[in-house]
Formats: structure tokens, sequence, C-alpha cells
């Protein structure tokens, strides 16, 4: 099949995905009550829905073109934008806000974030402290460093879940099984504008990652300048990857499959891989998501369960299509 | 012309090239041996700018390496490593030759007619241009290492540095590459660096040697003297026989 009509089925599909999960929950929807003001599905429409779809494709588009940019940079399949410890110093941010904090007002959810976003960014600097070896950026070293890093971190939420009372413990747990539930309206002011500019930087570096996946020696003989393109690359990445899952909690897997499933089925060409990751990543999400919101109505699954739950059966299913 | 200046490298306090200088003119075709582990491919990683020294410099055009940016760079030298082994992303065999045009890109990093037209004749001039479409997990080791060839050479770069590229090859593919080498060497005027274990090779082309041993410049000489001189003996520690026939020296281990 030709790429250009895979990129179209793809795209109308993930468009049509997201549409159609914004009328999919507990509340049904009215279609041709949505722009009447006043009524409960106008109010439902743009204050739960919209929002909550938005945060989930953002969520998940960012994951999905992080986990592309590692598995590229680090020349790894099994690369996940939490390979670098990432989700691990905001999981223990959290966790360590949680444990200190008495409130349960709408404040903590904020605070909890903050927590986070400061536990990611903490563990951005130090890995990328480590990588240096005689002033050369050293892959395997940033890759261990991250590693070590995620063992550390959830050697040290363990520490504190044992000394938390049920209640706290509870919470933690919560925390770091990933959900779009706590994705909050002033989050998303924040996510918007950081998965763009995110975007952008990553795709004009679309040449660069296309040569990094050949290895370091054939990027230098190219003229790549692999010291510059890295460290932007991975600072923009974490920062994104901070800001989302500072918000909703890791979210595993979307990060690892869609960029496998996308350069089997579309191109393994960066300038194309890119954005089809965002969009179908962001669609995967949206669709787990409204999984998550059903599946259990009135309750609600926390959305990484469901992201695990059918993307690894179906992983295995391609891996097993596609190799003979 | 390529100079490299007094030229230290160590990792974790051992010496791996210890104060070596060479030059390298345009148009030479030059192979640096030595044992295992002399620091072959250090010398020619750091002359190709990938590793950079503890000490000394290299010039090109008497331009400090470390002061030409990158694409620049890769206009002047192209290097090709021992391998190319795939790993997330199966190139085809003409984006893989593409990739060679980064230096001559702009921005937004279309390839352009001219370009294809420049990457095509590189991969005829390998003789690669029928597997244009294959993936490269498909290929064979002497078709892999000539789309690595073509590659470096879309680059475009009179200085071209090779890592024993040859080792893995058989007979046949490795005298293909080494004809193409002798080709861009002689028609295209090419600089070549080589990095060998291939002595007849080297003999038969009429290479310059620049021999290393220890880290350190054992010798710099042309092939006649290598064999007048002995040094390859003296360079391996091992006795050498020496047949002639032609014109041409063959050496075989005694």
């Amino acid at each position: 099949m030709n790429t250009n009509i895979k990129l179209f089925i793809i795209i109308s599909a993930s468009i049509l995905i997201v549409t159609a999960s914004l009328f999919i929950g507990i509340h049904k929807i009215n279609i041709y009550n949505i722009f009447t003001g006043g009524t409960i599905d106008n109010y439902i429409f743009f204050n739960t829905r919209l929002p909550r779809v938005i945060s989930g494709f953002i969520t998940g588009g960012i994951l999905a073109v992080s986990g592309l940019v590692f598995q590229s940079v680090f020349k790894n399949p099994i690369a996940t934008p939490f390979t670098l410890g990432v989700a691990g110093g905001a999981s223990l941010g959290a966790a360590i806000y949680i444990f200190f904090s008495q409130s349960v007002s709408i404040m903590a959810v904020f605070g909890q974030t903050t927590a986070a976003m400061a536990g990611s960014i903490v563990t951005i600097f130090l890995v990328y402290s480590f990588a240096f070896i005689k002033g050369r950026l050293n892959n395997t070293t940033l890759l261990l460093a991250g590693v070590a890093i995620n063992f550390f971190t959830s050697a040290l939420i363990m520490f504190i879940q044992y000394f938390a009372d049920i209640n706290q413990s509870y919470n933690i747990t919560r925390y770091i099984t990933g959900s779009l539930t706590t994705v909050l309206p002033n989050n998303m002011l924040l996510l918007i504008p950081i998965s763009f500019a995110a975007f952008i930087i990553i795709y004009s570096f679309h040449k660069e990652l296309d040569i990094l996946s050949m290895g370091e020696y054939i990027a230098e003989s190219r003229g790549v300048n692999i010291k510059y393109s890295i460290t932007i690359l991975y600072f923009t990445v974490s920062f994104a990857i901070a800001a989302v899952i500072s918000a909703t909690g890791p979210i595993g897997f979307v990060g690892m499959i869609i960029p496998h499933v996308m350069r089997m089925f579309i191109s393994y060409k960066n300038k194309i891989l890119i954005p089809v990751s965002f969009i179908f990543g962001g669609a995967f999400l949206v669709t787990c998501d409204s999984f998550a919101r059903t599946i259990i109505a009135p309750a609600e699954l926390p959305v990484s369960i469901i992201t695990s739950i059918i993307g690894a059966p179906f992983f295995i299913f391609l891996i097993l299509k596609t190799s003979k | 012309m390529i100079k490299v200046n007094n030229i230290s490298y160590s990792i974790k306090n051992k010496i791996i090239i210890d104060n070596i200088s060479l030059n390298i003119k345009s148009g030479q075709m030059v192979s640096i041996i030595g044992p295992n582990g002399a620091g072959k491919s250090t010398i020619a990683n750091i002359t190709a700018g990938i590793i950079k020294a503890d000490s000394g410099n290299i010039t090109i055009y008497n331009k400090d390496i470390l002061s030409i940016n990158k694409q620049e760079k890769a206009k002047i030298i192209s290097y090709v490593p021992q391998q190319y082994s795939y790993s997330v992303a199966d190139f085809t065999v003409e984006d893989f030759v593409a990739a060679g045009r980064y230096p001559y890109l702009d921005y937004f990093g279309i390839i352009t007619k001219e370009h294809l037209d420049i990457i095509h004749y590189y991969m005829n001039l390998t003789n690669i241009y029928h597997l244009k479409e294959r993936h490269i997990s498909t290929l064979s080791g002497g078709e892999r290492q000539k789309v690595n060839i073509a590659a470096a050479l879309a680059q475009e770069a009179k200085f071209v540095i090779l890592d024993e590229i040859s080792s893995f090859l058989d007979p046949k593919a490795r005298y293909e590459i080494n004809n193409l080498l002798v080709k861009l060497n002689q028609e295209n005027k090419y600089s070549i660096i080589l990095i060998t274990h291939d002595l007849n090779y080297a003999l038969a082309v009429k290479s310059l040697f620049i021999c290393i041993k220890k880290g350190a410049l054992f010798a710099y000489a042309e092939s006649s003297e290598m064999v007048k001189n002995n040094i390859f003996s003296d360079l391996f520690d091992m006795e050498f026989i020496y047949l002639k026939e032609n014109n041409r020296t063959v050496i075989v281990p005694k």
C-alpha cells in the first residue's frame, strides 16, 4: 500500500476516534444541545469531555513522540519516555508531597502536580550531569544513569509508602497508576503551549534523528552535531514529559508501542514518523481513556491500566505477524 | 591537506596514542597498519574529528578541525566505520545513501533532483544501484559494506577514512571494494586513508604506509622502503617472506 494512502487512513481514523470519544461517557450527550447555553449537555461537553479528550490527546501524543526520540537517539527499540528516570522523579516528588501534606482540597492536587514537576526536573538535571565523560556525551552512561535513577526512586517510594498511613499510601498508588482524572484546567494552560513547542523543536531535528539512529560514528561523519542535537532533544523531551506526567502520573506503553507500530506500517523516516506518532499516540490514549471512563461506570479505571492491557497483546500480535 | 600535530590520547590512564604527528596530502593513498590494539582506529577517529584528543591538534587546510562547523567538516572528511548494523530503523539502500547529503541540505532537508542525481551517481559507482529499494537488513556483508561506502562518498568529501572495511568480506567482495578505492584515488583524486590488515592490498596499490605500534608512530614509509628495509617484520614482531612476480610483491608469513 502507498504511504500516502496509509497516512490518510491513520489520520482519518484518529480524527474519527477522537471525535467519537467526545460523545462516549456515562452521560449521553445530545449533539443538538451542545451549543445551547445553559443545558447540561453544553456544560458537560465544554467543561468535562472536551478538556478530558484534549488532555488525553496531548498526553498520548507527547508520550509517543518522546518514546520515538529516545529510541532513535539510543538506537534502542525498547527505550521509552520513562527510560531516563523522569517518571521515577515525578512519582517520588508526588509521593513526598502526599506523605507530608495534610490537606485534601483542590490545592492538594495542584501541590502534588507541582511536587511531581519538581521531582522530575531534579531527575532531568541529575541524569544529564552523569552523561558527560571527557566532555563528550555518552549514550550508554545516560541510559544506565536513567535506569539506576528509576530503581533508586522506586525504592524510595516504597520506603515512603511503608511509613505512610493507609490513606496516603493509597494516594501514592493512585498517582503512580497514571490517570487523566487528575488533569486540571490550569494544567491544560501549561500543557498545550509546552507540547506545541516541544513538537516543533523535535520536528526540526527530524533529519538528525534519522542519522543518529545510524550510530554515532556515521552521524559524526555526516556532520551531525551530536552533542548539540542530543542535548536539545533530551531537555525538550524530558520537560515535555515532566509537564504531562506531573499532572497524570506515569502512563506506560504508549511511548513504546506507538512509534513501533507507526514505523512498521507507515515509515521509518522521522519526517513522517514524528507527526503521525503524535496523532496516533494521541488517538490511542483517548480511546483507552474512553474505555477507562466507561468500563466500570459510574466508577473510572486509571487509563494506564487500559493502555497496557490493550497495548501489550496487540503489540505481541503485531510482532508475531510481521516477523517471519 | 590534513596535518596531525602531536596528538596524544588516553583512556583510564592507559596511553592509547602517544604524541603522533602526520601529514596527509591531497590525492594520497595511505594505509595505516599495525598490530591489534596499536591505536590505528583511534588515530583514524581523531583524524576524522570523531574523537577529541587530549593534547595536540588536527588542521585541515590550516584550520583547526575543532573550529570548523561540523557540516563544513563533513564536506572535507568522510568516515566509513567497520560495519553498519541497523538498529531501530531498517533503511532502504537509497535512503541510507541519501543521508550522505546531510551536510548540503537546508533546514527543511529536501532532497532535490540535484541531490538525487549525486546519490544515484555514487550508487552506480559502487555498483549498488540495483539494490536501491532493498532494506539494509536483507543485504549481504559485501553489499552492506558497499552501501556504507556509497553513503560516505555521497558526502563528496575529498578525504575518505575507511576503518578495516574489508575484514569480514569474501575475496570477491574484497577485490571489488579494493578496485573501487583505487579508482576513486586515481580517477576521482580522492585521498584514501585506509586502516587495514590487508598488507598485500596496501602493497599492490603502492600506498604510503603509516605504521603504528604501541600508540606511537613506528614508521612512515613508501611501499618500496617497507619491503626493502623489512619494516613489516619489526612492526609485527614476526618474520615475513616476500614473493615477487610481474613487478608485484606479495608478503606472506615465514
